[in-house]
């Protein structure tokens, strides 16, 4: 199984504050890892580090042979690695169609077969192309940050917590469409603190405390053991 | 008489819309109050004047000449002051105390070089045709100051409306976290955009100085209040408001001084845009405080 994507010896501060401290993580090529965890663990600032977003103080993360800890994040974008951010980050003032145009901000190649494509995906978009963003329903936000991440053409598709704040069976729709994106080849990097759900997708999974990893398993493992999921992630 | 007024009032509103226009995307977009911007005014009057004079530029050219001074004055602003206080995360009042610092000194560096007295252009720089329509006289240097002002305006819009860049403008002022995600090079866009602002306040500048013909090195001051006023009347940071505040301004200024007198202009003006904000409080289309609170 290849690595794609390589985290060795990650620190990362918030001033005096340590949130991450020293992890090693790797993602396999094709397959959905989930990084599980309660509030506060360090998931948000371990993916932000991986944009460019956030710096780390130490470490490493090696993606397909670049090292991306020292660039910029629009050029960490440009190497394949888009982020669906928490709180989904949707421009609300710009419409549908801008966002999703906006998503392929990178590219130079002809972006009108993915446009059509993630549409596709996300039908319930078409019927709200030229309205504002920002008056979609959350699930419907949801849909559009994941449908503007892929227009970047994503070699990693980074999402934190694309559960949050949606109704059940909006979530259920959700990690179907994550399930199929993987299917078609896509590596995805998961943060859930929706741990069964999450790991009833997932290859393999994390589980981070107080800035460390303390449990590196495959999925189904964590899911058959019921002591695990409830000693860790309390569900 | 009211027509004529009318024009007046036009290409007057029309150089305010564009100052304010610089104004408002720096606010709107690096989420700064540039109170420098008088002073980037001012110092597109001047290089156009010396243009001109100095290297007998034509006055087109000499508007070119102020759009590059203006436009590097732009880009060393933020590489020198935007940049830095960004990477430190600077509270709120920094930039607003540094760009009154950088105000003052390139008012005064001015002053030290050319003096403060009131330059004017050369009269034969300056067309003095003047065209007739039905009754109306139109100065051919005031239709080129509209023509200006608007093709500017028009432009700028059209942009951020329709195009790549502007769309990745847009959401940077929303929100440059997303922004960065998306793949957008933020650090280089607000460098474009504290370019792209000056270079408008810069044309401002020569636009008023043609129109009033005074160039003094504190010229920038009564206009950046203006500036401030009229981008606070529009909503801060919203660009529509920027331009329809300008054009307001541009109207009561010309008609009260036309029915109550040109002292005043100011009063009456401003008693104006308090009266509105007493009404509408975040301004025409406000809401754009929510940012960065
Ligand atoms: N910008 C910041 N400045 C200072 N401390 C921060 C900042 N962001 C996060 N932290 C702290 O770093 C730690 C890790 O936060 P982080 O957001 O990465 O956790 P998380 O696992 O994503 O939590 P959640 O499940 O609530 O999203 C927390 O203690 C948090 O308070
Ligand atoms: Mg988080």
């Amino acid at each position: 199984m290849n690595t794609l994507l390589q985290v060795t010896g990650l620190h990362v501060h918030y001033g005096a504050i340590e949130a991450v401290k020293g992890i090693d993580l790797s993602l396999a090529q094709g397959r959905i890892t989930a990084l599980l965890g309660a509030n506060g663990a360090g998931k948000s600032t371990t993916l932000l580090t991986l944009s460019g977003l956030v710096r780390a103080s130490e470490g490493s993360i090696d993606f397909d042979g670049v090292e991306l800890r020292e660039l910029a994040p629009h050029q960490i974008v440009s190497h394949g690695v888009v982020q669906v951010p928490e709180g989904r980050e949707i421009l609300t003032t710009l419409t549908v169609r801008e966002n999703l145009l906006l998503g392929g901000y990178r590219r130079h190649d002809n972006i009108a077969a993915d446009f059509k494509n993630v549409l596709e995906w996300f039908p319930r978009l078409n019927e709200r192309l030229d309205g504002a963003a920002g008056n979609l329903s959350g699930g419907e936000q949801q849909m559009l940050a994941i449908a503007r991440a892929l227009m970047a053409q994503p070699r990693l598709l980074v999402l934190d917590e694309p559960s949050m704040g949606l109704a059940p069976l909006l979530v259920r729709e959700i990690f179907k469409i994550l399930r199929e994106l993987n299917a078609g080849g896509l590596t995805i990097f998961l943060v859930e603190q929706n741990a069964r759900q999450a790991l009833k997708i997932a290859h393999h999974a994390y589980v981070m405390e107080n800035g460390k990893l303390v449990l590196s398993a495959p999925a189904a493992d964590m899911l058959n053991n019921s002591k695990v999921v409830e000693a860790y992630l309390g569900a | 008489m009211l027509a004529q007024q009318f024009i007046n009032a036009i290409s007057l509103g029309g150089v305010y819309a564009l100052f304010a226009l610089g104004f408002t995307l720096i606010f709107g977009v690096l989420g700064i109050v540039n109170l420098a911007h008088g002073a980037v005014f001012m110092l597109g009057a001047y290089s156009a004047l010396h243009a001109v004079i100095l290297l007998r530029l034509p006055l087109m050219a000499a508007i070119l000449a102020a759009i590059v001074t203006t436009g590097a004055a732009g880009w060393l602003l933020d590489k020198l002051i935007f940049a830095p206080l960004r990477a430190r995360d600077a509270p709120h009042l920094a930039p607003m105390i540094a760009t009154i610092g950088l105000a003052i000194c390139l008012s005064s560096s001015v002053e030290g070089f050319f003096g403060a007295q009131n330059l004017r252009f050369p009269v034969e720089a300056l067309p003095t045709e003047t065209l007739s329509l039905g009754g109306i006289r139109i100065t051919w240097l005031e239709l080129q100051i509209v023509l200006l002002a608007f093709v500017l305006m028009g432009i700028l819009m059209w942009c951020l409306k329709q195009t790549r860049i502007g769309r990745a403008l847009r959401g940077l002022a929303e929100s440059p976290k997303a922004a960065a995600l998306l793949g957008i090079d933020v650090e280089g866009l607000f460098r474009f955009t504290s370019v792209l602002a000056s270079l408008l306040g810069g044309v401002a500048g020569v636009l008023i100085a043609l129109y009033t013909n005074a160039v003094f090195p504190l010229m920038g001051q009564p206009m950046l209040h203006k500036g401030i006023a009229v981008v606070i009347l529009g909503g801060m940071g919203d660009i529509r408001g920027a331009l329809l505040g300008g054009f307001f301004l541009g109207f009561a200024e010309v008609f009260s001084v036309a029915y109550i007198g040109s002292t005043m202009r100011d009063a009456v003006a401003f008693g104006l845009l308090f009266a509105i904000l007493l009404l509408r409080p975040d301004g025409l289309f406000g809401k754009a405080t929510q940012r960065r609170a």
